[in-house]
């Protein structure tokens, strides 16, 4: 019996066109998610199908994979009631249990045959074009089928069951279409959650495909784990296999159990009251004397449609199944706003700003959307799913009276969604006392064409579209669907680059500024906004036009029907709204492309290969540099103009004369004339399609010889841009650099930086993003800057009347003429041309700190912190004094910025902060109290050091620019909060290397030779130097560290002077630790399997293990033979007492006398060494 | 009002033709197309009904033509078909107000006071406020020639209106819908005989989508009088009957099987005459082994 089912399942599917057009789409699935996989890792040196790959994608399964599961398995029990054949199949079979359970295998069957498209697809990938075939291996056979089923399999089963089990409970297809829905959201939760959720181990069991933990074994695996390994089972992972094999087990169970013929096919108990007969007579008379004044006008049309609307509005909302997605919904949001929101938002958590609120809606669109498109497909075909059409389409009302119905009533529902987010946030926010609620941000969030309502209706009007041309329903369904995940994806994965191709997308969706707001983005809105719209209306007409009313008809006779609805007024307005929308793409076109100069990533990086193959002969051309500058600035915010004069005196620091000086420019910057005072500047190439320009000069430049030059230039955004907001010059909070200057030389900055995009154009794959210390070129170069070593300046800058600007140096004066601000800000000391001029509409909080006057530039919203950073400030300043000696400046700015780019940037006096880390934490956490101290004082100590030194642009240069202020920032936490709580810092350094050593793009180079990978500077270099100072004795090492930054007065000196300088300090014994941390890639697994304590005698039984990783994480183990400290704790977990042991290579017992009884033992509790998983070294003594 | 329907005809993607060369005019009053399942009678009522394309032909309901303005003759039409489906979590009231709506009737007052009258007519005032859903299938055509009627349409379409209803509900039924034939075009298809005795003074009759027969019930049987001719025969001797004759039908009567034969003259001696039925006028005419011309009236002009 079950087999004859089994069987019967596979026929009736696989007779169907449309399993194949499903295994169709999974197989191009496999394709497109493999390039994605492929872009995660941006390491050239990972094979395009990689067994990392492979395991990515099995995890992951896809969203069409899931909603075509929940299709094939709800189609295997509910066709039956759907096509109203249960009575009579139910009374020929004899066995209610094995039917059920033939079903159930039939189902998961055709769907394992259906799904194995998807591994297919990624098979096929090398035969697509996709990469060149040097990026592929070897096909990974064993690792696909491991993962096939350790990872697609269970997911499968998980997915088959649960929709059968929606079935069987719920008696309806669409209670399994929602219920994969629910699934989704919580895998994207726990996706979301995974980097920084504060219960890493719930949120992993909370994903239903184990995504997250396979993500987090991988991210930790070298390139060569990449392309090679089998993905190690951990005891998390398996127990996240255990969990929802059990629940599927369960749900099979309950199904199994629930399910027989008469509880299935029987109507639900209120539906069961059949009614008495009234036996009267029947008649027709008294009726047709009521007098009746039927009316067909539009008026009367439209009155309909409300009506209608309003009828289908009661009938949906009345529904058990809609009532439960919307508690589901509402208490995702809350889930989201309470617990998870800043865990994906940025670092800390956060005070319940609006923003945050608001920002909800956008990791949970994508199913709300999908949703949306649910809900309208099953409300359109209402009547051909009822049969109630066979009555309304023989009435006189034209079909789209019902159309407008029924997207009214969507507009209604889509609107209570919107309105549960706001509920959701506004809870969040009063619950939390926060009361600083921005009404306008949620409107325009929630409500409006940024993933608001009107996005939904937009949406609506596609769903209508899509079903109307293709007459039914479930074609309606997965076609809007497919489409819609297909955009989804593609501008994910950049096979769609432009937002103006994908609708219903608008710019700045996840760039919300607390001090810009959606900056040049809001610009752009209204057109995108107006384009979908239009097109939506576009997509309403069409419905009608080509809505079936009837019985079904071919595609020839539908055609038919078409013409005949091309009336006047039809063909009118879908000529006037698609040229509309014809004209908002123009707009959209103009503004983006040509005004605003958007280019693809393949442009882009063309331009950049161009740019490096013409100009990189030029490299080490000797240029003049600058040694002072007189800038005149305008800055109108408003307009996104900066205007300049700029006076500046150049000289020739190299050893030979210069007769060219090359001229380099940013896009945007027109430099209206370079003039220089005692030379003939003849320009002897202009190339403005590469923004370079050589000059001749009338006289060389000859060693050590000065020339003033004049220029005039000009920086101006014009229109919109799509994805960069432009925050150099923005409304409010302007970060304008130094690159509004010409650029003499060849700019290397412009060069691609990743070997994978190196290779697509042809260009030589790169070994480091810096110059070896070996190239005398680079090594007399500042780090911070190649224009100039070190400089003066004196800059005058003015604003608009409602903004401040922050500048580098000491602000000489401030007044106002003609309603602008005038700031001017002179250097007091010498300092290098890497400062940024920031302005924005400020507050200000004002304070001393021994001799330096501080200034804290703050959004004035942003008023909440301002106390903490103060005594943050104060505290940091203090203490740094102490270590390095007094703040090299006398007035500090700490400033708040935009998140654009980069989120910490600090030069010449001043140190600024993106507004995501600190400004809105919630600070009654203490570790996001900590935060702000962390950043504050590692930031301040970069103004120290770069004051005193010199760095060379080498490799290396970052030990001085981030390791030395990292330590310093570990080294003020364990000063201030204690080492326990420092402890956290130190971990969450190693995590970050490890991440960041996943995303590598090229290799990673030793710290000696750290090549702008922070990774590797600020977490390793931080841990190396922490670790360093504890082995020699912080004090010790701290004077030493002082004295060696003192040194470093004359010249451009590297990380071999610092490490040289290093050794000398250490003691021999510590150089062999001083080398694994800068000279090699040293990791250890060191763990505590075993503590006890008996007669006063500690015994321990530790493993060790020490490896070496080549640069793309080949491992080779190394014997280990040095100290190890071990700490006790107590009760309370403070370290009482610490103990050295030599141990060795494997695992061995040692053993140590003790007069006391400590609660815990830890390895390794000064970090001295880079041990991967640091928890295994902690455990409770047993006695 | 005359519906007029000239040179009809339909063929399905599958290739079955289901109506060939049409042509039909009728009249105020209670009209009864009958036919046998898949004859082309819901081919039919369904095109009238504005559901459904024709390949070729015209319709006309007085001056309207369907085809080219379905939306005028939607007015004038009111439509029972012989299946329909209803709006779960909806009461028979709120969707007979639902209809009235789309009929044009806007002013709430009215739909209310019309919708209360059909209620009671029907009988199903009592249970308005249930759920259609839990409706017996009496109750549910009731609620079908309900919202069928709303607004007093001139053209009536009902498409086996009495398949499934017992005897008594039957009989009600006709009660209604002989009510109906009063004040305009009533077109009853079905394959149930007794529909058409009890109600029609017109009738067509429908096979394999073309008009068989064209006139009043009585002449159909009048011209198969004196041509039927009955005898009881035993089960194992049908077959050979049907090779010797016309067998118009056969029958159990009381547990034995009586063949009616068609023959101008009487077959054999063991023959009798049989006072024909519609029923039998109506085997007559769909049997394939009869020429349909021979009936009075024939196919319409």
């Amino acid at each position: 019996m079950m087999k004859k089912i089994i069987k019967f399942e596979f026929l009736y599917n696989f007779k169907k066109p449309f399993t194949y057009v499903f295994f169709a789409i999974l197989f191009a699935q496999g394709i497109w998610y493999s390039i994605g996989a492929n872009d995660y890792y941006s390491n050239n040196n990972t094979l395009m199908n990689a067994p990392v790959i492979m395991y990515y994608n099995l995890s992951a399964m896809g969203m069409l994979l899931i909603i075509i599961t929940a299709v094939i398995s709800a189609g295997a029990l509910a066709r039956d009631l759907e096509f109203k054949i249960a009575e009579t199949l139910y009374s020929s079979f004899l066995n209610e249990k094995e039917f059920f359970t033939g079903k159930y295998f039939g189902a998961f069957f055709v769907n394992l045959i259906v799904v194995l498209g998807y591994p297919l697809g990624m098979l096929m990938l090398p035969y697509t074009g996709a990469g060149m075939p040097e990026q592929f291996g070897p096909v990974p056979w064993g690792q696909i089928v491991h993962g096939f089923i350790i990872l697609t399999l269970p997911n499968l089963i998980l997915l088959v069951t649960f929709s059968i089990f929606l079935v069987v409970f719920f008696r309806k297809t669409a209670a399994a279409y929602v219920g994969v829905l629910f699934v989704m959201m919580a895998f994207i939760t726990s996706v979301a959650l995974r980097e920084h959720s504060s219960y890493p181990f719930f949120t992993q069991l909370l994903d239903p495909f184990g995504f997250s933990i396979v993500l987090n074994i991988i991210d930790n695996m070298s390139i060569a784990e990449r392309n090679t390994a089998w993905l190690p089972v951990n005891h998390v992972f398996l127990l996240n296999r255990l969990v929802w094999l059990s629940v599927s087990i369960i749900m099979f169970i309950a199904s199994f159990l629930r399910f027989d013929f008469k509880y299935f096919i029987a109507l639900p108990s209120k539906k069961k009251i059949l009614l008495e007969e009234n036996h009267g007579e029947l008649h027709t008379h008294s009726s047709n004397s009521i007098a009746v004044t039927p009316a067909f006008n539009m008026a009367s049309f439209f009155g309909k449609s409300f009506r209608f609307a309003w009828m289908d509005f009661k009938s949906m909302t009345r529904s058990a199944v809609f009532r439960i997605v919307l508690v589901f919904l509402f208490l995702m949001f809350l889930g989201y706003n309470f617990l998870w929101t800043s865990e994906y938002y940025i670092t800390t958590s956060h005070l319940p700003i609006t923003s945050v609120m608001t920002f909800v809606r956008v990791p949970m669109m994508v199913m709300i959307f999908v949703m949306i498109l649910i809900f309208s497909g099953e409300l359109l075909f209402k009547d051909r799913k009822s049969g109630v059409w066979q009555i309304t389409d023989a009435m006189p009302t034209p079909s789209w009276v019902f159309i407008l119905s029924r997207f009214i009533t969507l507009a209604g529902i889509t609107f209570i969604i919107s309105t549960l987010l706001l509920a959701a946030g506004l809870i969040a926010q009063l619950s939390a006392g926060f009361t600083d609620i921005e009404w306008g941000l949620y409107f325009k969030d929630l409500y409006a064409a940024r993933f608001g309502w009107i996005t939904s209706l937009q949406i609506i009007c596609m769903a209508f579209f899509l079903g109307s041309l293709f007459s039914s329903r479930l074609k309606g369904h997965v076609i809007s669907i497919g489409i819609f995940i297909f955009l989804v994806i593609s501008l994910e994965l950049k096979l769609i680059e432009q937002l103006r191709f994908t609708f219903p997308f608008a710019p700045g969706i996840e760039d919300y500024s607390e001090m810009n707001g959606y900056g040049v983005f809001d610009a752009a809105l209204p057109w995108y906004a107006g384009a979908w719209s239009t097109l939506a209306v576009v997509f309403i007409l069409l419905t009608v036009l080509f809505w079936n009313r009837g019985t079904d008809r071919t595609w020839k006779e539908r055609w038919k029907v078409v013409k005949q609805r091309l009336t006047r007024v039809n063909v009118s307005a879908l000529v006037l709204f698609f040229c509309l929308f014809a004209g908002f793409q123009c707009g959209i076109y103009d503004n983006v492309v040509q005004k605003a100069g958007f280019q693809t990533s393949d442009q882009k990086e063309a331009e950049a290969a161009d740019y490096e193959r013409k100009y990189i002969k030029y490299a080490e051309t000797a240029q003049p540099k600058i040694t002072d500058l007189n800038l005149k600035l305008d800055l109108y915010p408003e307009k996104r103009k900066a205007v300049y004069k700029a006076g500046l005196l150049l000289q020739n620091k190299s050893s030979r004369p210069i007769d060219t000086l090359h001229v380099d420019w940013k896009d945007f910057l027109t430099i209206k004339s370079i003039k220089s005072e005692n030379r003939k500047l003849e320009i002897a190439e202009n190339d403005e399609t590469l923004r370079h320009l050589i000059y001749q000069l009338s006289k060389p430049l000859h060693p050590g010889d000065s020339m003033k030059l004049t220029v005039d230039g000009k920086l101006h955004y014009k229109g919109f841009h799509q994805s960069d907001p432009q925050g150099d010059l923005t409304f409010n909070g302007t970060f304008l650099g130094t690159d509004l200057l010409p650029y003499f030389g060849y700019d290397e900055s412009r060069e691609l930086d990743n070997n994978k995009d190196r290779l697509n154009q042809g260009l030589a794959v790169i070994e480091s993003r810096m110059d070896g210390h070996d190239n005398l070129f680079s090594r007399s170069n500042a780090v911070q800057s190649d224009q100039a070593d070190l400089l003066t300046w004196n800059i005058i800058v003015s604003t608009s009347g409602s903004q401040e600007v922050a500048g580098p140096g000491k602000q000489i004066k401030t007044w106002r003429e003609k309603g602008r601000n005038y700031f001017q800000y002179r250097s007091e000391m010498p300092g290098y041309l890497n400062f940024k001029l920031i302005s924005a509409r400020f507050n200000k909080k004002e304070f001393s700190s021994g001799k330096t006057r501080v200034s804290i530039y703050y959004h004035p919203d942003h008023t909440y912190n301002i106390k903490c950073f103060q005594e943050a400030a104060e505290k940091a300043m203090l203490w740094l004094s102490e270590k390095s000696g007094e703040y090299p400046y006398s007035c500090l700015r700490i400033v708040e910025k935009p998140f654009y780019d980069e989120d910490f940037v600090t030069f010449n006096n001043v140190t600024a902060i993106s507004e995501k880390h600190g400004w809105t934490a919630d600070i009654s956490k203490s570790e996001d109290m900590q935060y702000i101290y962390y950043v504050i004082v590692r930031e301040l100590a970069k103004q120290w050091v770069q004051a005193r030194v010199p760095a060379a642009n080498v490799q290396g240069a970052e030990i001085f620019t981030e390791s030395i202020p990292e330590y310093y920032a570990l080294t003020f936490m364990d000063d201030h909060f204690g080492h326990a709580q420092a402890a956290k810092w130190l971990d969450e350094n190693f995590k970050d290397y490890q991440e960041g050593k996943g995303e590598e793009a090229i290799v990673e180079h030793v710290l000696l030779n750290v090549d702008k990978a922070l990774y590797v500077s600020r977490e390793k270099g931080g841990l190396a130097l922490y670790s360093l100072a504890q082995q020699l004795g912080v004090e010790k090492f701290n004077k030493w560290l002082d004295e060696c930054l003192q040194k470093a007065k004359t010249g451009f000196i590297t990380s071999l002077d610092f490490y040289r300088d290093l050794k000398k300090e250490l003691p021999v014994s510590l150089h062999p630790v001083a080398e694994e941390w800068f000279k090699q890639r040293t990791q250890y697994q060191i763990s505590l399997s075993h503590a006890s304590m008996k007669n006063n005698i500690i015994i321990l039984e530790i493993s060790a293990a020490r490896g070496i990783l080549d640069s793309i994480g080949n491992l080779t183990e190394k014997p280990i033979a040095s100290l190890l400290e071990v700490g006790f704790l107590d009760g309370k977990g403070e370290l009482i007492e610490t103990r050295k042991i030599g141990i060795k290579s494997g695992t061995h017992t040692y053993n140590m006398h003790s007069s006391f009884k400590p609660d815990k033992v830890i390895l390794d509790p000064y970090y001295w060494y880079l041990i991967g998983n640091r928890k295994k070294g902690l455990r409770r003594l047993e006695f | 009002m005359e519906l007029t329907i000239n040179n009809l005809s339909k063929t399905y993607p599958n290739g079955v033709q289901a109506l060939k060369n049409v042509n039909l005019t009728i009249g105020k009053g209670m009209f009864g197309l009958l036919g046998q399942n898949g004859s082309g009678k819901s081919t039919l009522m369904r095109t009238i009904a504005t559901l459904q394309d024709a390949d070729e032909g015209e319709i006309f309901l007085e001056k309207i033509d369907v085809f080219k303005k379905p939306e005028q003759a939607r007015k004038a039409l009111g439509y029972l078909p012989q299946e329909f489906g209803v709006y779960d979590n909806v009461s028979a009231e709120e969707m007979l107000d639902y209809v009235a709506d789309i009929k044009g009737i806007v002013k709430k007052k009215e739909r209310k006071e019309l919708v209360e009258a059909l209620l009671h007519n029907v009988n199903l005032y009592e249970v308005r406020k249930n759920k259609l859903e839990t409706y017996s299938g009496g109750m549910k055509q009731r609620f079908g020639i309900a919202q069928a009627i709303i607004g007093n349409p001139e053209l009536i379409i009902v498409d086996e209106p009495t398949a499934g209803l017992d005897p008594a509900e039957r009989k009600r039924f006709y009660n209604i819908l002989s009510e109906l034939g009063e004040d305009a075009i009533v077109i009853l298809s079905t394959h149930i005989v007794e529909d058409i005795t009890t109600l029609c003074n017109d009738m067509a009759v429908i096979g394999s989508g073309e008009v068989l027969f064209r006139g009043a019930p009585t002449q159909l049987i009048e011209s198969i009088k004196g041509k039927i001719w009955e005898k009881e025969i035993n089960r194992n001797e049908l077959p050979e009957y049907e090779k010797r004759f016309v067998v118009n039908s056969s029958r159990i009567k009381q547990g034995k099987m009586s063949v009616d034969v068609y023959s101008d003259d009487l077959p054999d001696s063991s023959f009798k005459a049989k006072e024909p039925d519609m029923e039998d006028a109506y085997f007559a005419v769909i049997h394939p082994g009869i020429d349909s011309l021979t009936f009075a009236g024939g196919k319409d002009a």
